[in-house]
C-alpha cells in the first residue's frame, strides 16, 4: 500500500519545519520563551493528528510495512530512501509524541534558553520519527545517528549534569555505536545492495560476515541501553538530569535500540546471531537484578525512576529475544503505555523536586496536602508497578509468561527484578504519602488545574489502552 | 592568432588585474578596502566566465590542455575564491587596511593555479610551484603583527627551497630517463618499459612529495598550521579553501595521466602520508586552545581522509574524493565566515576561552558553527554525511577493511576535538561580549547553511555534471 499525500514524509518534516519556525520566533521581553513553546506544542499536536489519520488508513492486522514511500537519493552509491510503517512503529511514534508533550508540560514555565530547548526537542522529534518510519537500512541508520546531536545538545545544555566529561563520553560511546552500525550497513549494502528493513532479518549472512554484521548490530544497539558494560555513563547521565523534558528525551534512547532489535533480528537464530543472544540474555538478567537493587537502596527519586525504566527496557529486550511475533506485538502495545507512564512519573517527580528545593523543605507527606498531584502521581505509580489500569498490565503478563516458559530460572530472576523495581516506586509513593509535619509544602503547591486536566487526559488514554490497545482507531 | 588570444582570455583577465590594481593603488585617491575587492570581482568573474566558454579550447597543446576535467576544477577554484574575496573584504573594511597587496598576491596565485590545472608538461609545475611558494611566502605575514609569523614564514621558505631542489631534480631526472617533459610521452615510455629503475622512482617520489608539501599533508603541515594560528583571517581562509582543490587535481592528473604505470608502488607512499595526516590531524586537534589552529589540524586530518580515499585512483575513488573536497570546502567556508563574527572590542578572537558562551551572545552564529562542525564530522542529515558515505563506500568496495577501521577511529578523535568547541560555545557561560556582526555575514551564513541542509535531500543535483566528468578519470 502506498502512502497518500506522502504522509510519512510529512510527519518527519513537520517537526523540522516547526523547528525552523521556532528559530525565527521572537524571544524577548514579555513573550520570552512563550512563542517558542507555543509553536512547539502546536507542531506536536498537529503531528499527533496526522499520526492518528495514518492509523485510520493502516491495515492493523498486516505485519508488513505499509504506506511505502520511495525516494531515489544517491546514484553513487546507488541508494534509495524508503519509508514505511506498521502498527508497531506507528504506535511507538505516537507514544514518543505523547511523551514529549508530557515532558513539555513540565517545562512550560522554564525561561532558561527555552527557545534552544524547543529547537532541539523538535529536531529530536523529527529524527526519532524518521527512525521509526525508516523502511530501508540506510534511512534507518541515517536517523539512528542523526538523533544523537539534538540529544547531546539537550543533555549538555539542560541536563545540569555536574561532570561535563560524562556528557562527552555519552556522546562518543553513542557515536561509536552509530559508526559500528554504519560499518554493518555498508557491509550489508555491498553484499545485498540497498536492502529494505524487512529483508535484513532474512539475509543469508553466514560465516565471518554474518558473525561481524550481527555482532556490530548488537553492539550498536546495546550502546543505547544501560546494560553492562554500557550502564555506567548512561546511568550517570540519566540520574543526574534535572530538566523533565531532557530526562524524558534521554529515557527514549533505549527505545530506539529495542526497536532496532525488533527490526533486525532474524526470525530464526541460526545465522551467527545465536552466539550473541545467549550472552545478551545472561548479561541482561544480571544487569536487571543489580540495577533494581541499586534503585531500591538509592534515596534519589530520579535514580529510582531510572532504575525502574532500565529494568523494564531490559525485560522488553529479553522478550524480543524469545523470537515470537505475537510477543513482539505485545511489547509494542506495552511500550505505548510504559512510555506515557514513565514520562508522566518523571515530570511529576521533577515538579515535586522543584517544589522541595523552592520551599527548602522535605517532600515527605506532600501528596497528603496536594490532592490533584496525589491522584495523578498515585495513578501513574500504580500503572507502572503493573496494576490493571493500562496496556502495560496485560501485555507484560503475556511477555513474562513467555519468558518464564522459555527459561524458568532466568524468568524467576526477571520476576524478582521486576518486583524490586515496582517496590522502588511504591517506596517513593509511600514516602510522599507519609504525612510529615516538617513538610512546608501545602495545598497552594499543588499542580494547576489545566495541568491536572492534561494529566487526567493521559490517564484516560492509559485506561482506554487497557480496554483496547488501538481504541482511537476508527476504521475506514 | 586572434583565436589563441581569445582562448587565453581567462588567464589574461587574471593577469590584467595586476597592472590595473597597481595603477589604482598608485593614482586613485579615494580608494577603500572595497575598491580592490570590486576590481578582483570583475576580473575573476570574467576569468570564470571565459573558462567556461573556452572549456575545451587550448593553445600550445604540448604544454597545456583545457578539458572538461581541468575546467571543473578551475570553476570550483575561481568560484570559491570569489566568495572568499567577498568575506575577506569585510575583514579589510573592519580593520580599515589596504587590501591591494592581498588581492594582488591572491590573483597572482589564482593565475598560477589556473595554468597548473591545465598543465601537460612537467616544466609547468617546475616553474609554477616555486612561484607559488614565493607568493605564499609573501602572503603569510601580510598585515600580521604577531612575532611568530616571521618564524613561520622563515621556516616555510627554507623548506620551500629544499623542495624546489627536490622538484627540479625529479623533473630533470625524468627528462634524462624518458627524454621528454611532456606528460603523454612520459606515460607512454613508462608503459612501454614496464619496469623502471630506482632513480626514476626517486624522481617521481620527489615530485609527489613536493606536491604533498604544498598541500600541507603531514608531516609537512607545520607551516600551514603555524600560519593559520597567527595570520590574518583573509589569508587563513584563502590558504585553507583554495589549494586543496588545485593540488588534489594535480595529484589526480599526475597519478592517472603520467605515473599510472608506477601507481602500485606510489600507492604505499601516498598511503603513509594519508595515515600520518589522518592521525596527526585528529590527535593534535584535541590538544589545541586556538580555534583556528584546531581547524588547521582538522584540515590536515581531512587531507588524510582525501588521500586515503583517492589511493586507488579509479573513477569511483576520484569522484568520492572530489565530493569529499567540495563538502569540506563548503563547511570550511562556513567556519571561516563564522570566524568573522568572532569579534570582540575590535579584535578577531581565536582562543577557545574567548568564545565561551557564544550561544548566549550570538545564537545564530553559534548555531551555524555547530551545523558546520557536525557536517565536518559527517553526522547525518547534513551534507558531510554524503562525503563520509561516498568515501567509505569506496573503501568497502575495495575491501580495505583496516582503512575503514582507521578512518573511523580518527573520526571519533576528530569528533572529540569538535566537542571541546561545542562545550565552550554552548555549555559554558559568556565571559565577555562580542561586537556587532555585519548583516552580510549572516546572509552568507544562511546561504551556506541552506546549501548544506537542503543539498542532502537530493545531493546528486549538486554534483551531477562533476560526477560525469570525473567518472572518465582512471589509471
Amino acid at each position: 500500500m502506498s502512502s497518500p499525500f506522502a504522509l510519512l514524509s510529512l510527519i518527519v518534516a513537520l517537526p523540522f519545519l516547526g523547528m525552523l519556525f521556532v528559530l525565527t520566533a521572537r524571544d524577548e521581553g514579555a513573550v520570552k520563551g512563550r512563542n517558542a513553546f507555543n509553536v512547539c506544542i502546536f507542531t506536536i499536536i498537529a503531528n499527533i493528528i496526522l499520526i492518528w489519520r495514518i492509523f485510520m488508513i493502516l491495515n492493523e492486522k498486516s505485519r508488513e510495512l505499509q504506506l511505502l514511500e520511495k525516494f531515489s537519493w544517491l546514484s553513487t552509491p546507488n541508494i534509495n530512501i524508503v519509508l514505511g510503517v506498521d502498527t508497531l512503529s506507528l504506535l511507538l511514534i505516537l507514544a514518543v509524541h505523547l511523551a514529549v508533550l508530557i515532558g513539555l508540560s513540565g517545562v512550560r514555565n522554564n525561561l532558561y534558553k527555552q527557545k534552544s530547548l524547543m529547537v532541539f526537542t523538535l529536531l529530536f522529534l523529527s529524527m526519532v520519527t524518521g527512525f521509526f518510519v525508516a523502511a530501508d537500512i540506510f534511512s534507518f541508520y541515517l536517523f539512528f545517528e542523526a538523533m544523537l546531536v539534538p540529544l547531546f545538545m539537550i543533555i549538555g545544555m539542560f541536563g545540569e549534569v555536574k561532570k561535563q566529561d560524562l556528557i562527552y563520553r555519552f556522546f562518543l560511546y553513542n557515536f561509536i555505536g552509530a559508526l559500528i552500525l554504519f560499518s554493518a550497513t555498508m557491509l550489508i549494502y555491498h553484499h545485498q545492495g540497498s536492502t529494505t528493513l524487512e529483508a535484513v532479518s532474512r539475509l543469508p549472512l553466514k560465516g565471518g560476515i554474518g558473525f561481524y554484521v550481527w555482532g556490530a548490530v548488537c553492539l550498536s544497539f546495546l550502546s543505547r541501553i544501560p546494560i553492562w558494560p554500557f550502564h555506567y555513563w548512561i546511568s550517570s547521565i540519566n540520574s543526574g538530569i534535572r530538566n523533565p523534558l531532557a530526562f524524558v528525551i534521554t529515557a527514549l534512547m533505549p527505545l530506539t535500540a529495542i526497536y532496532g532489535f525488533i527490526r533486525f533480528l532474524p526470525p530464526h537464530f541460526s545465522s551467527g546471531i545465536d552466539n550473541y543472544v545467549v550472552w545478551m540474555n545472561i548479561i541482561g538478567v544480571i544487569t536487571m537484578v543489580f540495577i533494581a537493587l541499586i534503585g531500591f537502596i538509592n534515596k534519589d527519586a530520579q535514580y529510582k525512576i531510572f532504575s525502574y525504566i532500565t529494568v523494564y527496557y531490559i525485560m522488553y529486550l529479553l522478550g524480543i529475544f524469545t523470537n515470537d511475533e505475537v510477543i513482539v506485538f505485545n511489547i509494542g502495545y506495552s511500550l505505548f503505555g510504559f512510555i506515557i507512564v514513565i514520562s508522566a512519573l518523571e515530570v511529576l517527580s521533577g515538579y515535586i523536586i522543584h517544589k522541595e528545593e523552592e520551599a527548602e523543605s522535605t517532600s515527605r507527606g506532600f501528596l497528603c496536602r496536594a490532592r490533584k498531584l496525589s491522584f495523578v502521581y498515585s495513578f501513574m505509580t500504580l500503572a507502572a508497578v503493573g496494576l490493571p489500569v493500562s496496556a502495560v498490565f496485560v501485555n507484560n503478563f503475556l511477555i513474562l509468561s513467555k519468558l518464564l516458559g522459555t527459561n524458568i530460572k532466568m524468568g524467576m530472576l526477571l520476576v524478582f527484578a521486576l518486583v524490586i523495581a515496582g517496590m522502588t516506586l511504591l517506596q517513593e509513593l509511600f514516602r510522599l504519602k507519609d504525612d510529615d509535619k516538617s513538610c512546608r509544602l501545602g495545598k497552594s503547591d499543588d499542580i494547576s488545574l489545566p495541568w491536572f486536566w492534561f494529566m487526567l487526559f493521559m490517564t484516560f488514554i492509559l485506561l482506554m489502552s487497557f480496554v483496547k490497545p488501538l481504541w482511537f482507531v476508527i476504521s475506514e | 592568432m586572434l583565436q589563441n588570444w581569445l582562448i587565453l582570455l581567462p588567464e589574461l583577465s587574471l593577469l590584467s588585474f595586476l597592472p590595473v590594481a597597481w595603477l589604482v593603488n598608485l593614482y586613485r585617491e579615494s580608494k577603500t578596502a572595497k575598491t580592490f575587492f570590486t576590481l578582483s570581482k570583475y576580473f575573476l568573474g570574467a576569468a570564470l566566465v571565459f573558462t567556461i566558454v573556452f572549456y575545451n579550447k587550448s593553445v600550445w597543446s604540448g604544454w597545456w590542455l583545457n578539458s572538461r576535467y581541468s575546467t571543473l576544477f578551475k570553476v570550483a577554484v575561481y568560484a570559491v575564491a570569489l566568495v572568499w574575496f567577498y568575506f575577506a573584504s569585510k575583514w579589510f573594511l573592519s580593520k580599515n587596511r589596504s587590501s591591494a597587496k592581498f588581492y594582488s598576491i591572491c590573483m597572482g596565485m589564482l593565475l598560477s593555479f589556473g595554468i597548473l590545472l591545465s598543465a601537460q608538461n612537467l616544466l609547468v609545475p617546475a616553474v609554477l610551484v616555486p612561484l607559488l611558494c614565493l607568493l605564499t611566502w609573501r602572503l603569510i605575514p601580510l598585515y600580521c603583527d604577531d612575532e611568530k609569523i616571521e618564524e613561520t614564514s622563515r621556516l616555510y621558505i627554507r623548506f620551500s627551497l629544499a623542495f624546489w631542489v627536490l622538484l627540479w631534480s625529479g623533473v630533470l631526472v625524468l627528462r634524462w630517463q624518458t627524454g621528454s617533459f611532456e606528460y603523454a610521452d612520459i606515460r607512454y615510455i613508462f608503459a612501454l618499459e614496464g619496469e623502471v629503475n630506482w632513480l626514476t622512482y626517486a624522481a617521481v617520489a620527489a615530485i609527489i612529495g613536493t606536491l604533498l608539501f604544498m598541500m600541507a599533508a603531514a608531516p609537512f603541515h607545520f607551516w600551514f598550521v603555524g600560519a593559520l594560528s597567527v595570520a590574518i583571517l583573509p589569508v587563513c581562509g584563502f590558504l585553507t579553501l583554495i589549494p586543496p582543490f588545485v593540488y588534489l587535481s594535480c595529484l589526480i592528473t599526475l597519478m592517472t595521466g603520467v605515473f599510472s604505470p608506477l601507481a602500485q608502488s606510489l600507492q604505499s607512499l601516498l598511503f603513509s602520508f594519508a595515515v600520518v595526516s589522518l592521525f596527526i590531524g585528529a590527535v593534535s586537534a584535541n590538544r589545541q586552545n586556538n580555534v583556528r589552529r584546531l581547524f588547521g589540524f582538522s584540515t590536515t586530518y581531512n587531507l588524510g581522509v582525501m588521500l586515503l580515499g583517492i589511493l586507488a585512483f579509479h573513477s569511483n575513488s576520484v569522484v568520492s574524493a572530489f565530493v569529499y573536497t567540495i563538502i569540506y570546502v563548503l563547511a570550511m567556508m562556513g567556519i571561516y565566515a563564522v570566524f568573522l563574527g568572532f569579534k570582540s572590542k575590535g579584535d578577531y578572537v581565536s582562543d577557545l576561552d574567548d568564545i565561551s558562551g557564544l550561544s548566549e551572545a550570538k545564537p545564530y552564529i553559534a548555531a551555524a558553527f555547530l551545523v558546520f562542525m557536525i557536517s565536518l564530522i559527517g553526522i547525518p542529515p547534513l551534507l558531510g554525511f554524503w562525503g563520509r558515505l561516498s568515501l567509505i563506500n569506496t573503501l568497502v568496495s575495495e575491501e580495505r577493511w583496516s582503512d575503514v577501521l582507521m578512518l573511523m577511529f580518527a573520526l571519533v578523535l576528530m569528533a572529540n576535538a569538535f566537542l571541546q568547541i561545542i562545550r565552550k560555545i554552548y555549555f559554558e557561560p559568556l565571559h565577555h561580549g562580542f561586537d556587532r556582526t555585519d548583516k552580510s555575514i549572516y546572509i552568507c551564513l544562511f546561504i551556506n547553511l541552506v546549501l548544506i541542509l537542503i543539498s542532502i535531500l537530493n545531493p546528486s543535483y549538486l554534483l551531477h555534471d562533476a560526477e560525469i566528468v570525473l567518472s572518465g578519470v582512471s589509471q
